[in-house]
């Protein structure tokens, strides 16, 4: 679903990412974890359109994310670390707009609300505008809007941030149903326990570069650790 | 803390220049250049004027129009300074984005007074390009002494530190006995909207009472123009505009003009007398400051039923994707408070502008036979004032509405959109908005003038094609250089983008005026065709440009 191929990234004379490729299948979940500035959150602005890379080619779905963004754009759906929102639009509304974005039809969208917002218990608070909401309730109306056009890639930037226990429970559950109905999921986080969690593979960005990538058994024999290490065993010997 | 208050926006201007430094000074000078321009119009309209009233008037009349001109100036330059203290303090004082810090530390208690130097720094700006023009015609036509000077400008900075305070202090009583009815009356919720709505609604009342008392002034009584042989005093002047805090220092100017220095002196006195009254009262009751903001923090469900807090129109979004992005600019513009309290403080200096005709119409039409002439002035008058109200509108809301995206354009950027449609999105509806502002002012133009039809349709015609070319011009601008430092529109709007925008439309509108007056003098409306014609050439070839410019752009 997705392919990342040799794609490098200049800020002035720093380079924040340096020849990365990897790819996602449908029904993967793909996490990138590494140090803070070490190039996860310009890959996931490359892949959603919001960063134009310097080098190489991204793909989602076949369609070349710079070449023909729009296609490609139609398949993302986006979870920023960041929920900012209009302060002035209400949940509710923002869920229309997100979905009147993505082009699906207007019976839809008013049968599709009220399950997403069922699904974070969001009901209740729907009609309130964004000011008014907590950080948890923003990213929990992020995610939802994300999921509410049905894309084929989910690109995650750090979702668990700012979520209670049950929320950031929900959400993972969410992300493992997504992926076992074929979805594919780009995940970046610092919350190791959630990448082990529902994690397929795993990439480890350093200064730029991908440096391994692999299953956790994968990475655990490339750390030469033992079969009881956790991936934050492998982060401290790899990172 | 003041102290430290003082050298964090040292600090920030400090800072401002450090990056980008080459292209900030430019910036810099561009404003002082488009400031300059400003005043030295302000000083040529007032040199000229004061000369005009210096040399055909008698001395006891001069006198009297001269008292009169400075209440009038006074009263407006204190509505100006008033009004932009009260939009910017009402949210600097309960929403602002680094509160918290100052109200969590044992200083609290000066935060109001910190907002309070800051609304006076801010109102030093209109002073520079407003005042010291006036100052300088003044000084040039009646050779007040060095002396004269240097008190009336100690007075204008008095006279701002009242206005200021007089502003703060009625923020802070109206927040109270609000947050105080709001308890004995349950049924009443207390939150910021109710609070602007109250404050608007004070502010209109205070307008309207103002209008009341002079609408139907009429100038030949007041100046006892039919009674030729009666003695004149300042009093005649002074009776109308005695309870106003302008007052004193209206009248200390005149008195510096008439070398009568002992009144001058008095009248700095009340000045000072004023300011220490503000003063105490403000030390008595800016304290009731810290529970209004503790309940303007506690959100919308504190103490009440959350449901009473929802917004119960849900707009859904229909129709295609530029439809679409055309409804969230309304929305979003018709929710923003502070947006639309600068669109009413914007409004009414134009309102202001309105009223001043229709009392000189009035008066015009009352006592001269031949009226056309001065109604062409007035006509042409108000047409550029309009045209500074589309240009002031366009410059705080339509060109900084790309860069205001910041914190949302992940939104935007990651929908399947390209930025044409983003950019005609936000100027459909702009554009649809702001003309429909011009058609409803123009309509009032040529009511209270009565203008005929044929000069109504020229004028309505050159005005829509003047709108829409600033719109076209601010959104491009905005969109092709948008500010990645800031997403406050004040700040987006004193970039070097804005300045040049404020300094085309500056011209632009200027020029569309000279050929209307023209016109209007002549009878021949071939080169407001000619310049309609012109002006729809450019909307065409920038708007041609604009979004190939933009496509190539990353989002």
């Amino acid at each position: 679903m997705l392919q990342v191929r040799n794609i490098s990234k200049n800020f002035g004379s720093k380079k924040a990412v340096n020849d990365v490729s990897f790819t996602i299948n449908s029904g993967e979940i793909f996490s990138l974890i590494g140090p803070n500035s070490s190039g996860k959150t310009t890959i996931v602005k490359s892949i959603v359109g919001l960063l134009e890379p310097a080098e190489g080619v991204i793909e989602v779905g076949g369609y070349n994310v710079v070449t023909n963004p729009e296609k490609a754009k139609e398949l993302i759906g986006y979870i920023p670390d960041e929920p900012s929102i209009w302060p002035y639009m209400t949940g509710e509304e923002f869920l229309y707009f997100v979905q009147a974005l993505f082009g699906v039809d207007e019976k839809s969208r008013s049968k599709n609300i009220p399950k997403l917002l069922e699904t974070f218990s969001l009901s209740g608070v729907e009609k309130q505008y964004f000011e008014e909401y907590s950080r948890g309730n923003k990213q929990k109306f992020s995610i939802t809007a994300a999921l509410s056009h049905h894309p084929k890639l989910l690109v995650i930037d750090e979702p668990i941030v700012g979520l209670d226990p049950t929320g950031a429970e929900i959400a993972k559950k969410i992300f493992a149903e997504y992926a076992r109905h074929g979805g594919a999921i780009l995940l970046v986080t610092h919350t190791l326990p959630v990448a082990e969690e529902i994690s397929h593979r795993i990439g480890f960005l350093k200064n730029g570069t991908l440096t391994h990538v692999g299953t956790l058994t994968e990475l655990r024999a490339q750390a030469g650790l033992q079969d009881s290490a956790t991936l934050e065993d492998i982060y401290k010997k790899l990172a | 803390m003041l102290k430290l208050f003082l050298r964090f926006e040292l600090e920030k201007i400090n800072k401002y220049y450090k990056t980008r430094t080459l292209a900030k000074v430019i910036t810099s000078i561009l404003g002082l250049v488009i400031f300059l321009v400003i005043a030295l119009g302000i000083y040529a309209f007032f040199s000229s004027g004061f000369r005009y009233i210096n040399a055909d008037t008698a001395d006891d009349v001069k006198n009297l129009i001269l008292l009169f001109i400075y209440e009038i100036f006074l009263l407006i330059l204190a509505g100006i300074v008033a009004f932009s203290a009260l939009v910017s303090s009402i949210f600097n004082l309960f929403k602002g984005q680094y509160n918290n810090w100052i109200i969590s530390s044992p200083k609290y208690k000066l935060f109001p007074t910190v907002i309070f130097a800051r609304s006076l720094m801010t109102s030093l700006l209109p002073l520079c390009i407003v005042f010291l023009p006036v100052m300088a015609a003044l000084i040039k036509i009646y050779h007040i002494e060095p002396v004269g000077i240097l008190f009336i400008l100690v007075s204008i900075f008095l006279f701002l530190l009242i206005i200021n305070l007089i502003t703060l202090l009625f923020i802070t009583i109206i927040g109270f006995v609000y947050y105080k009815v709001s308890r004995v009356i349950q049924t009443l919720p207390f939150n910021f909207k109710g609070f602007i709505v109250l404050l608007t609604l004070s502010v209109s009342a205070l307008i309207s009472y103002i209008w009341n008392s002079i609408k139907n002034i009429d100038l030949v009584h007041l100046f006892r123009a039919e009674d030729v042989d009666s003695v004149l005093t300042l009093s005649v002047i002074s009776n109308h505009f005695s309870f106003l805090p302008t007052h004193p220092l209206a009248l200390e100017i005149i008195n510096w003009q008439n070398k009568e220095s002992l009144a001058a002196l008095t009248n700095v006195g009340i000045l000072i007398l004023l300011v220490l009254i503000a003063g105490v009262a403000w030390y008595a009751l800016s304290p009731l400051f810290y529970p209004l903001w503790l309940r303007f923090q506690e959100g919308p469900s504190s103490g009440q039923d959350s449901s009473t807090q929802s917004h119960a129109l849900v707009y859904t979004f229909t129709g295609p994707k530029t439809s679409v992005l055309f409804k969230k600019e309304a929305l979003m513009l018709l929710r923003n408070w502070k947006g639309l309290l600068w669109f009413l403080f914007l409004s009414c200096i134009w309102l202001a502008q309105i009223g001043a005709n229709t009392i000189i119409g009035h008066n015009i039409q009352k006592y001269q036979p031949d009226i056309s002439q001065k109604v062409i002035l007035l006509q042409v008058l108000q047409y550029i004032i309009a045209i500074y109200f589309i240009s002031s509108f366009t410059l705080r809301f339509v060109f900084p509405s790309f860069s205001v995206e910041k914190k949302t354009t992940w939104v935007l950027g990651t929908a399947p959109l390209n930025a044409v449609k983003i950019f005609f999105g936000k100027y459909f509806f702009y554009s649809f908005f702001l003309i429909s502002l011009g058609s409803i002012m123009s309509y009032i133009n040529i009511l209270v003038l009565d203008i005929p039809i044929t000069n109504a349709l020229y004028s309505l015609a050159l005005f829509a094609s003047t709108i829409l070319l600033i719109v076209t011009f601010g959104l491009s601008l905005g969109a092709m250089f948008p500010n990645m430092e800031s997403d406050d529109p004040e700040v987006i709007s004193t970039s070097m983008s804005g300045l040049f925008f404020t300094a085309f439309s500056l011209i632009y509108g200027a020029c569309s005026d000279w050929i209307l007056y023209r016109a209007l003098e002549s009878g021949d409306f071939s080169g407001v065709v000619f310049y309609i014609l012109i002006t729809v050439c450019i909307i065409g070839i920038t708007l041609y440009n604009v979004p190939r410019f933009m496509k190539r752009t990353s989002f």
